[in-house]
C-alpha cells in the first residue's frame, strides 16, 4: 500500500522528530566521563595500582639482617611509597628515578627472627596516598 | 342616420366609457427596495422584475411579493398598497448559511494559496544558527571546563583538590547539559517549523477551489399544517421554496 503523505502522517512524523530531538538532547557526552578513577581518591573504584612482589630476608650488613619487600606499581604518578607491617606504617622513601615501575625496595630493620608479619604498601603523591595493597603474609626466619 | 353610421357611433361612445372607467380605477404606488443582494430577482403578483429600487404603479389593495436570489433567503410576504399613495417597503436579504460557509471557505482557500512561503525556511535558518550558536559559544566551552575539571582531578593526590575538582565538574556537566538540552529544544523548533512547511506545501497543493451548491431540494420543501376555523379542522399542504 503506498505511504500517503497528508496531515495525519505529518502529525506522527513531527511527533516522532520531537521525540528523536528530546533523546538527543538527553544523552550527554560527558555521561561516559566519571571522576572515580584517581587512585589516591577516597572513592577510587579501579583495580589496586600496587602489590608486594616478594618479601625476603637478606643479609644486609655483617650479621645485619633485614627484610627486604619489593614493590611493583601500575602508575607513574607517584612520589614515593609507605610500608605498613600489621597495618602500622614502619617505613617511608621518596621516588628516586622517574622508571614507570616503581623499582626501589623497603626494609624492615625491626623485623624479629620467627614472627609472622603481614606487609602492605601505599603509593603516596600531593599529600595524598592510595589504598594499600593486598596483604603479603612473611614468617621472618 | 343609415345604420352603418349608428354602430360606428355605438362602438366609439362604449370604448370611451372603457377608457373613462379605466382612468377611474383606483390606482396606488409601490416603492420597493432591495438591500443585500443587487441581483435578486422578485416577482409581485404574477410578474417579474430585477431592479432594485424601483416604483410601481398597482391597484390599490395587497400584492403578493417574492424576493428571490440563489446567495439569499427568500423573502415571501403581502405588501398593501393604498388608493394614490405611495408604500415604501424596504427588504434586507440574509445569506444563506450555505452561501455563508462558501464565502468561509473561499477565503480560506485564498489565504492558504497566497501564504508567503519564504518566512518559514527563514525562520528554520535562524533556528538552527541559533542552535549551532549556542554549541559553540556555550555549550562547548563548559564541555572543555569539565574535560579541565577532569584532568587536573586526574592528575592530583590531594583529595581536597579532587573534590574542588569534582564539584567543578559536576557545575560544567549540568551546564553542559542544559544548554544541549536547549540547543536541541532550538533544533526541534526548526524540525517542526520544517514539518509545518512540508504541511503548508501539501494542503496549498491539495486544496481544492470551494464551490456554492444551493440548498438541496429536500431542505427547501416545508410542511404547513394550521387550523381551520370555518370547517373546524385542520389544514395541511408541502411546500418547496423555489
Amino acid at each position: 500500500m503506498a505511504y500517503e503523505l497528508n496531515f495525519r502522517n505529518m502529525k506522527k512524523a513531527f511527533y516522532i522528530l520531537a521525540a528523536a530531538f528530546f533523546l538527543l538532547g538527553c544523552k550527554s557526552k560527558l555521561d561516559d566521563v566519571q571522576l572515580n578513577d584517581n587512585p589516591y581518591d577516597h572513592e577510587y573504584a579501579g583495580p589496586k595500582v600496587v602489590r608486594i612482589d616478594s618479601v625476603r630476608r637478606m643479609e644486609v650488613g655483617f650479621h645485619v639482617y633485614a627484610t627486604k619487600v619489593s614493590l611493583t606499581s601500575s602508575t607513574e604518578m607517584y612520589q614515593g611509597a609507605i610500608l605498613y607491617r600489621n597495618g602500622v606504617a614502619i617505613k617511608t622513601i621518596n621516588r628516586t628515578s622517574h622508571a614507570s615501575v616503581l623499582t626501589e625496595a623497603l626494609y624492615d630493620n625491626t623485623a624479629v627472627a620467627g614472627t609472622a608479619y603481614s606487609y602492605t604498601a601505599a603509593l603516596k603523591y600531593d599529600n595524598g596516598k592510595t589504598g594499600q595493597s593486598d596483604a603479603f603474609n612473611f614468617i621472618t626466619p | 342616420m343609415p345604420l352603418k353610421k349608428l354602430l360606428s357611433l355605438l362602438v366609439l361612445c362604449s370604448f370611451v366609457c372603457s377608457i373613462a372607467q379605466a382612468q377611474t380605477q383606483e390606482k396606488g404606488f409601490l416603492h420597493l427596495r432591495i438591500y443585500g443582494e443587487p441581483d435578486a430577482v422578485y416577482r409581485i403578483d404574477e410578474n417579474i422584475f430585477r431592479s432594485p429600487d424601483t416604483t410601481f404603479m398597482l391597484s390599490a389593495g395587497s400584492h403578493h411579493v417574492k424576493i428571490w436570489s440563489p446567495k439569499t433567503i427568500m423573502r415571501d410576504t403581502v405588501v398593501l398598497v393604498n388608493v394614490n399613495d405611495t408604500a415604501k417597503y424596504s427588504f434586507m436579504l440574509k445569506l444563506l448559511p450555505e452561501y455563508i460557509q462558501y464565502k468561509k471557505d473561499y477565503a480560506e482557500f485564498m489565504r492558504v494559496r497566497n501564504r508567503r512561503f519564504f518566512v518559514s525556511p527563514i525562520w528554520m535558518g535562524i533556528t538552527i544558527g541559533t542552535g549551532i550558536f549556542v554549541n559553540k559559544q556555550f555549550a562547548q566551552k563548559q564541555y572543555n571546563k569539565a574535560l579541565d575539571a577532569k584532568t587536573y582531578y586526574s592528575g592530583t593526590g590531594n583529595q581536597s583538590k579532587m573534590d574542588e575538582e569534582k564539584a567543578n565538574f559536576a557545575t560544567y556537566k549540568r551546564k553542559y547539559d542544559n544548554l544541549k538540552k536547549t540547543e536541541y529544544g532550538i533544533y526541534g523548533v526548526s524540525a517542526a517549523l520544517f514539518v509545518n512547511y512540508i504541511r503548508i506545501l501539501i494542503r496549498q497543493k491539495n486544496t481544492p477551489v470551494p464551490q456554492f451548491t444551493e440548498r438541496s431540494a429536500f431542505s427547501r420543501l416545508h410542511f404547513n399544517i394550521y387550523p381551520d376555523l370555518e370547517n373546524r379542522g385542520l389544514r395541511y399542504g408541502l411546500r418547496i421554496e423555489l
